[in-house]
């Protein structure tokens, strides 16, 4: 990807009598080990499955580390009353299909019937049902997406990657540097706008933790997703309890039996960190919690809560939860959902109470409008963000969102509990693995000499 | 009455076989049922107690079992390395004790520090930074003891009963111990059901109960304390039962099986024995309505046998005697018969043989009034040539009744149309009371023969006029027709005779009228009888059967 460049840089950073040693060369097949439970994160929910699907489902663009766009499938440019989203010529489906504007539309649509972060990320734009509907059977050269209100941080939010371009339900189909060549390889795909990756191929090996431990050890994987990970990098995967009217009682118990940082050590595991506020401290949230005062409560009936049945730390959590509110008096069944399920039962109506796990976007604005999408109003979400849209500056943006974060979260059915950042560990051999302002690591660039 | 009697003794017979087969029966069984029920008892106590030793055994095999394992696991690298982290201050991963309890025999396996508080666990992480109150109780280097532990799934959260032992961690110099053990658990109280083949609870205050196995009727129960919790195991009697059921039911069968065969003899004997008593009853009622000739097969033995030769005996000597008799009868009667026959021969011949005496005088003295005697003596020998004419005839009808065609009528229509054609002599009046309509069969010359000999017997009784009353009535199964008349009477010692051949009380008849009306009445099933009128006349009443009127058309 974006080969000439790197190679440009390369030349210029590097003395030239290390030029030719360090120059990238194509070929080779990069390893990586995954744990199962990033396996089984089919639509790349979690940071370590986005950055596995990220190698054969590329998202519209990505956000560098200083907060630039960079168009990757699709450029976003604004119009009067809204931006259009035109595909970049040559990008391609791994079936074979371009990526037209009916294609991301239909992506899309079903992007937010899955995805409480897709939701959030296309909420501002006005009707959007109907206008996916619309532009999925037109051939125009732009997806036109009219807002209802300013928001200027759509660009970023349209580079999250729930919003990859996926053709059909079955995960695989979308425009990557890689085209999926069965089950557990991908064979570099030449004509990928940015450029074909440097390694002809990859190869996924599905490895208990252990297993993938030592693979990295001993240079058999050159990626690990799914343990380690950087304390100092960006956590955006933030995870909330969010609860019904009637569960309301519990939430308040639990709230005051609550100990975060205990929660994050001994069930989370780092890379996370403790999330009193409903940002996370990467986006300027709160890091310590205010004290809830008061000894705990007590109280009784029973509730159920939902929770992804394919992530570790939320069964870990759930059942601490569960403990948590057994020694409170209340009785909690625990209610395991595939996280498609989850958030098609949630909105459903099922359950209690449910953990809700969410990467969200690197910015203030966008990553509250997600919060708002899991809070389930979103008419006062609307509101909201149109409140924070209308401020044009950026930092005034954030200063104001942070501000109205502090002042929304005793009131949203939102509870704030921890927030991870990507568990992955690379061999450090590898070269020109960059990380995003998602806190992803971006490995089409990857090579190693 | 008599086949009553019969069948009462055949019955009587059955009973009696069938009390002695009951008897022995009642006896019996009862005296079987309640010694089965004790040997039963006896053997459902037995697997109650082999039941509770089973389980004491298995408790002690996995007090030993707990005891040994949570040894081995606190002498493991892996819960050496976790306590060594958490010696050292770091936090150990909250399930970082399940590759410890990996192939081993615990459902409990718990790392506390010193202050008891859980820092990791194998089954229960989420308890992790907590004081689990049951685990905290346990010391260390004591035997497996039974306490309360939580056990997490998704349904909630609830206490179980669990053999545990703590040891220290050697290696960690006492800052960690190590909890481990098993939980008595649905799946533990299943196996125990299996092996006692009982039907286990294990229940105290506060802990989910789990039961299994089954034991279905009357339970017999032992119980095992266990500190919190109670296990009992119970036997249940079904199983008994249905053996004691089986049993009781083959010795029923067997009673019943003899019964019948008891039933089947006492009635093939019975029978044996009232067959011919049997016949000896249908033989006498046979002797005793006249067929003196009946004869009872010579069957069975003993005092029967002499019964019946002695009733056969009998029967002819009664058949001999009857026919003597009768013939005397019949002699007696022929006697009679010629006694009157002479006598009505006799009284016109007297005349005949006196005129024509007087007429062959007169002829040989050449008497000149012989033509006036003759003329005058003539026509009374034609008189009573007549006369012996009649008489004869009289006897002759007498003879000849022949036997009677019977056929439906109505008794009292009949009358009423035969008497508009009998008409009536002069000076006595026919008065006619009719009855109900009466179905009898009758034959209808024999009965006008009768009707006209009762009128004529009554006219003659009355020559100087009087009234002559006709009627009919009913009664239960007889129909009656009734001549009655305002003569003299019949004499009540001429009553009994005069329904016999030749005997009148008037001083001119044959005395064959009445008694012809009698053959005619015994040949119609019925009785002529003689009887005085309350007026003091004569009053003859025939008796003959009624048919019954339903299907019967009758015409007069």
């Amino acid at each position: 990807m974006r080969r000439g460049a790197i190679l440009v840089l390369l030349a210029a950073a590097a003395p030239l009598e290390a030029r030719a040693a360090a120059r990238a060369r194509d070929g080779g097949t990069l390893r990586l080990a995954v744990l199962p439970e990033v396996r089984a994160d089919r639509w790349g929910e979690t940071p370590e499955g986005a950055a596995l699907r990220e190698l054969v489902a590329a998202p519209l663009c990505r956000v560098e580390g200083g907060g630039r766009v960079q168009p990757v499938l699709a450029s976003v440019q604004r119009t009067a009353d809204g931006v259009s989203v035109v595909p970049r010529p040559g990008a391609r489906f791994s079936s074979g299909a371009p990526l037209g504007t009916a294609e991301l539309a239909q992506a899309w649509a079903r992007a937010v019937e899955r995805s409480p972060v897709a939701r959030a990320a296309l909420g501002p734009v006005r009707e959007l049902a109907p206008t996916l509907e619309q532009q999925s059977r037109g051939k125009a050269a732009g997806l036109l997406l009219p807002l209802a209100h300013p928001w200027p941080d759509l660009e970023v939010s349209l580079c999250h990657p729930a919003l990859a371009p996926v053709l059909g339900d079955g995960g695989s189909d979308g425009v990557g540097p890689y085209a999926p060549d069965g089950a557990e390889r991908g064979r570099a795909v030449p004509a990928f706008p940015e450029g074909r990756p440097h390694p002809d191929g990859f190869l996924v090996s599905t490895l208990a933790r252990r297993a993938a431990q030592r693979a990295l050890e001993t240079r058999s994987a050159q990626v690990l997703l799914g343990d380690g990970g950087e304390a100092a990098a960006p956590a955006l995967f933030a995870t909330y309890l969010v609860s019904r009217p009637q569960a309301r009682p519990m939430v308040s118990l639990l709230e005051t039996r609550l100990d975060r940082p205990a929660l994050v050590r001994s069930f989370v595991g780092s890379p996370a960190a403790a999330m009193p506020g409903l940002l996370p401290p990467s986006l300027g949230g709160p890091e310590r919690s205010a004290s809830a005062g008061g000894s705990p409560g007590r109280g009784s009936g029973t509730a159920l809560l939902l929770y992804a049945a394919d992530r570790p730390g939320q069964r870990a959590v759930a059942q601490r939860l569960q403990i948590l509110l057994r020694d409170a008096g209340v009785s909690l069944r625990l209610g395991a959902r595939t996280p498609e399920a989850l958030d098609r039962d949630w909105r459903a109506g099922q359950g209690d109470l449910a953990l809700r796990s969410v990467l969200l976007p690197p910015v203030p604005a966008a990553a509250l409008a997600v919060v708002l999408e899991l809070a389930g109003d979103p008419g006062a979400g609307r509101r909201e963000l149109a409140g924070l849209g209308a401020l044009a500056d950026e930092r005034e943006r954030a200063a104001r969102t942070r501000e109205r974060a502090l002042q929304l979260a005793g009131a949203l059915p939102v509870v704030p509990l921890y927030v991870e950042g990507l568990r992955a560990r690379l061999d450090p051999a590898l070269v020109d693995v960059r990380r995003d302002a998602f806190g992803l690591w971006t490995l089409d660039d990857a090579w190693w000499p | 009455m008599a086949a009553t009697r019969g069948m009462r003794l055949r019955t009587l017979l059955l009973l009696a076989f069938a009390l002695l087969a009951l008897l022995p029966l009642a006896v019996t069984v009862p005296l079987a049922s309640r010694r089965i029920e004790e040997t039963f008892a006896r053997e459902l106590a037995a697997r109650a107690d082999a039941a509770a030793t089973l389980g004491s055994t298995e408790l002690d095999r996995l007090r030993a079992e707990v005891e040994q394992s949570v040894s081995a696991c606190a002498a493991d690298p892996l819960t050496e390395a976790v306590a060594l982290q958490l010696e050292s201050g770091l936090p150990p991963a909250a399930d970082a004790m399940r590759g410890v309890a990996e192939g081993r025999p615990l459902t409990v396996l718990t790392l506390r520090d010193a202050s008891g508080v859980t820092r990791s666990s194998a089954f229960l992480p989420a308890r992790v930074g907590d004081v689990e109150p049951g685990l905290s109780t346990v010391r260390t280097g004591e035997a497996p003891v039974l306490v309360p532990v939580e056990v997490q799934n998704a349904e909630g959260v609830q206490l179980r009963p669990a053999l545990v032992a703590a040891r220290p961690v050697e290696a960690a110099r006492g800052t960690a111990i190590l909890v481990g053990g098993q939980v008595l658990d649905e799946a533990w109280v299943s196996r125990l059901a299996r092996l006692t083949a009982a039907r286990v609870e294990l229940q105290g205050p506060g802990l989910a109960p789990a039961a299994a196995g089954t034991a279905e009727g009357r339970t017999v129960r032992r119980a095992l304390p266990l500190g919190p919790a109670e296990l009992t195991l119970g036997v249940g009697s079904a199983a008994v039962d249905e053996t004691r059921a089986t049993l009781l039911k083959a010795l029923v069968t067997a009673g019943a099986l003899g019964l019948g065969l008891a039933l089947i003899a006492g009635f093939l004997f019975a029978r044996g024995i009232t067959r011919p008593v049997e016949a000896l009853t249908e033989g006498v009622r046979s002797v005793a309505g006249g067929a003196l000739d009946t004869r009872v097969p010579a069957t069975g033995s003993g005092e029967v046998r002499v019964l019946v030769d002695a009733f056969n005996r009998m029967a002819e000597d009664l058949g001999h005697a009857t026919r003597a008799l009768r013939a005397a009868e019949q002699a007696a009667a022929w006697e009679g018969v010629a006694r009157s026959l002479a006598h009505e021969l006799r009284n016109p011949l007297t005349p005949l043989q006196m005129s024509l005496e007087t007429l062959l005088a007169a002829r040989k003295a050449r008497d000149g009034r012989f033509e006036a005697l003759f003329v005058e003596s003539a026509p009374a020998m034609l008189e009573e040539v007549e006369r012996l004419r009649r008489t004869i005839d009289a006897f002759a009808r007498f003879a000849r009744l022949p036997a009677a065609q019977l056929e439906p009528l109505d008794l009292t229509a009949w009358t009423e149309q035969a008497l508009g054609l009998a008409g009536a002599r002069p000076g006595v009046a026919l008065r006619w009371e009719p009855g109900p309509p009466l179905a009898v069969r009758a034959d209808r010359d024999q009965l006008a023969q009768l009707l006209h000999n009762l009128l004529r017997n009554a006219e003659e009784a009355m020559p100087s006029g009087g009234q002559v009353t006709v009627r009919t009535r009913g009664d239960a199964d007889r129909a009656v027709l009734e001549v009655e008349d305002t003569g003299p009477g019949i004499p009540a010692d001429a009553r009994a005779r005069v329904l016999e051949p030749g005997v009148t009380t008037k001083a001119s008849g044959t005395g064959l009228g009445l008694a012809l009306g009698a053959r005619i009445a015994q040949g119609h099933g019925g009785t002529l009888e003689v009887d005085t009128a309350p007026g003091g006349g004569a009053l003859l009443r025939l008796r003959i059967p009624r048919e019954a009127a339903a299907g019967v058309r009758l015409t007069p």
